[in-house]
């Protein structure tokens, strides 16, 4: 449904994004996680049509972006980061305007009003001036506007924003029934609120892709892998192949400093393997000065795959 | 073309929403009544319809900056710009629904101006088609002022810096003629020809001429193609 191929934005010199590709199948919903200025707006605003990528392609529904922008953009509801709201409308005439404005026929005007209305729960308010909402509110009104065409594919850039706990609640229910039918790529900076929403899990930083994975893949890791960190003074390439017999370990990752080397190893969950690593350090003539346990938490794989440590 | 009416509809009624647009229709018809009264009334009982147009016409161009700054200048500083570029319309069917809003709110100030000629034709006894070619002049200069206008405000998010340049704009192709008069040869000439007030003044004498019209049209549509250039410039 969503196919980006090495996607990239420069604004003169200056890379916004570079070489993001990644894939969305029909009722999947996607996750485009990073931290502030990684590059998701900029993502969602080549995807939507607001302006042009400066290289690579990405499809939608079929139709290139850049080749086909209006096809697109009839299949495409897009809640910005900021709201698009014109504050001095009512909220019924608002979602009216988009209507006419998406293409939606007359005839079916008032019905997907009335509709998305009840979808993002404001016809209580659909009779009050926008600018006078609050911003739980005009958040639901500008979610109301992305369905009012009854898209194919949600683009969401930061929709939990500035909401409270509740009617974050809400909007993810939400944001979960129209996963079925519709595919939906939402961004966010706070990991909780992707890995509870979203099937898959794009991790942006600084303008580039460093993860993909699935539900699943992060639920592991969420789930906590154990590590074990061990630091030893000696070769530690004599051990290496001790290392690898050992059940339940699925990788090693080292580093050396002030003579001594540091080794990670990452284990399959729930899983004890620091007796085997001991015998195997002390058989390869190697000593041990420190071993501990870490678990690992989603929000540590964020953390690592975006501030550039090695590993993961 | 649905897409530019729901566009100018909604600039439209946008405009009765604040009480700016009031003050502004206010203000406009008592100044230019005040002119009526003196020039028509107390004064020389005059019974062509000319130098209200004339004065009707200048008095717009101070008004008209103050109607378009909004057209572009608010969608980018409230981020609904974005909605507009992101929904399945082209930049042109934009900019031709919000020129077309401005428009249509001029006729309602065309309306109410029409009062003027209403009392000259109840009390005198005009030549009826002169007083037409008054009034197309009068409806070609605004409507190239809005397309000014609206230009201007695609160039900044502030309303009150679109409304600057707008007002700057207008008043360079008005009075552009002074500084070509004092230009000898070709170049003078040619400067001339940019001035809306020297191709404004046949339509006072009652003389539509095709090139005074197309003058008008074509430079309206040069700021609409420009807004255009504009707004798509940098994005693709």
């Amino acid at each position: 449904m969503i196919d980006v191929a090495k996607l990239s934005k420069f604004y003169g010199p200056t890379r916004a994004v570079e070489n993001v590709t990644f894939t969305a199948e029909k009722g999947e919903i996607l996750g485009l996680l990073g931290p502030n200025g990684a590059g998701k707006t900029t993502i969602m605003r080549m995807l939507t049509g607001y302006f042009a990528p400066t290289s690579g392609k990405a499809r939608i529904a079929g139709f290139d972006i850049v080749e086909e922008p209006l096809e697109v953009k009839k299949r495409i509801g897009y809640l910005p980061e900021i709201l698009p709201l014109y504050h001095e409308m009512v909220v019924t005439n608002y979602l009216e305007f988009i209507a006419e404005l998406k293409g939606v026929p007359f005839k079916e005007r008032k019905l997907r009003v009335a509709k998305v209305l009840e979808m993002a729960r404001i016809e209580d308010v659909k009779h009050r001036i926008i600018g006078r909402l609050s911003r739980g509110y005009k958040q639901r009104v500008g979610l109301a506007q992305a369905l009012i065409h009854d898209p194919e594919v949600l683009i969401l850039d930061e929709p939990t924003i500035g909401l409270d706990p509740k009617q974050i609640i809400e909007i993810r229910q939400l944001i979960k029934q129209l996963g079925g039918t519709r595919t939906v790529i939402l961004s966010s900076h706070i990991l909780p609120e992707v890995s509870m929403t979203c099937e898959k899990i794009v991790i942006i930083d600084k303008g580039s892709v460093v993860a993909v994975d699935d539900q699943a893949g992060l639920s592991a890791k969420l789930a906590g892998n154990s590590r074990i960190i061990l630091k030893i003074k000696g070769d530690p390439a004599k051990a290496t192949a001790r290392f690898e017999k050992i059940k339940d370990v699925k990788g090693v990752f080292g580093e050396k400093k002030d003579g001594l080397t540091s080794l990670t190893f990452e284990c399959a969950k729930g899983k004890d393997v620091r007796e085997d690593i001991f015998h195997a350090v002390v058989d390869s003539g190697l000593v041990i000065y420190e071993m501990k346990t870490a678990t690992m938490s989603l929000e540590d794989v964020f953390l690592k795959l975006t501030t550039k440590e090695e590993g993961v | 073309m649905s897409k530019v009416w729901a566009i100018a509809k909604r600039e439209f009624k946008n405009y009765f929403v604040s009480p700016v647009a009031y003050i502004l229709i206010v203000m406009f018809v008592l100044i230019v009544g005040l002119f009526f009264n003196f020039l028509y009334v107390t004064r020389f009982s005059y019974a062509q319809l000319d130098s209200i147009v004339y004065n009707m016409t200048n008095i717009f161009m101070f008004f008209s900056p103050m109607l378009t700054m909004k057209l572009f200048s608010e969608e980018k500083k409230l981020g609904t710009i974005e909605l507009l570029y992101t929904s399945p319309v082209t930049v042109t069917e934009v900019v031709l629904g919000k020129y077309l809003g401005s428009i249509l709110f001029f006729g309602v100030v065309f309306g109410i101006m029409l009062q003027f000629p209403a009392f000259v034709l109840i009390y005198g006894k005009p030549d009826f088609w002169p007083m037409v070619s008054c009034l197309l002049g009068f409806v070609l200069a605004a409507c190239t002022y809005l397309a000014i206008g609206m230009f201007a405000s695609s160039l900044t998010e502030s309303q009150m810096g679109s409304a600057m340049i707008g007002f700057a704009l207008v008043i360079f192709f008005w009075i552009v003629s002074i500084i070509s008069d004092n230009i000898a040869g070709p170049a003078g000439n040619w400067l001339g020809n940019l001035s809306m007030s020297k191709h404004f003044i046949d339509f006072l004498k009652g003389i539509v001429d095709a090139g005074n019209v197309f003058f008008f049209v074509a430079l309206s549509s040069l700021f609409v193609f420009l807004t255009i250039r504009r707004l798509e410039w940098k994005r693709w």
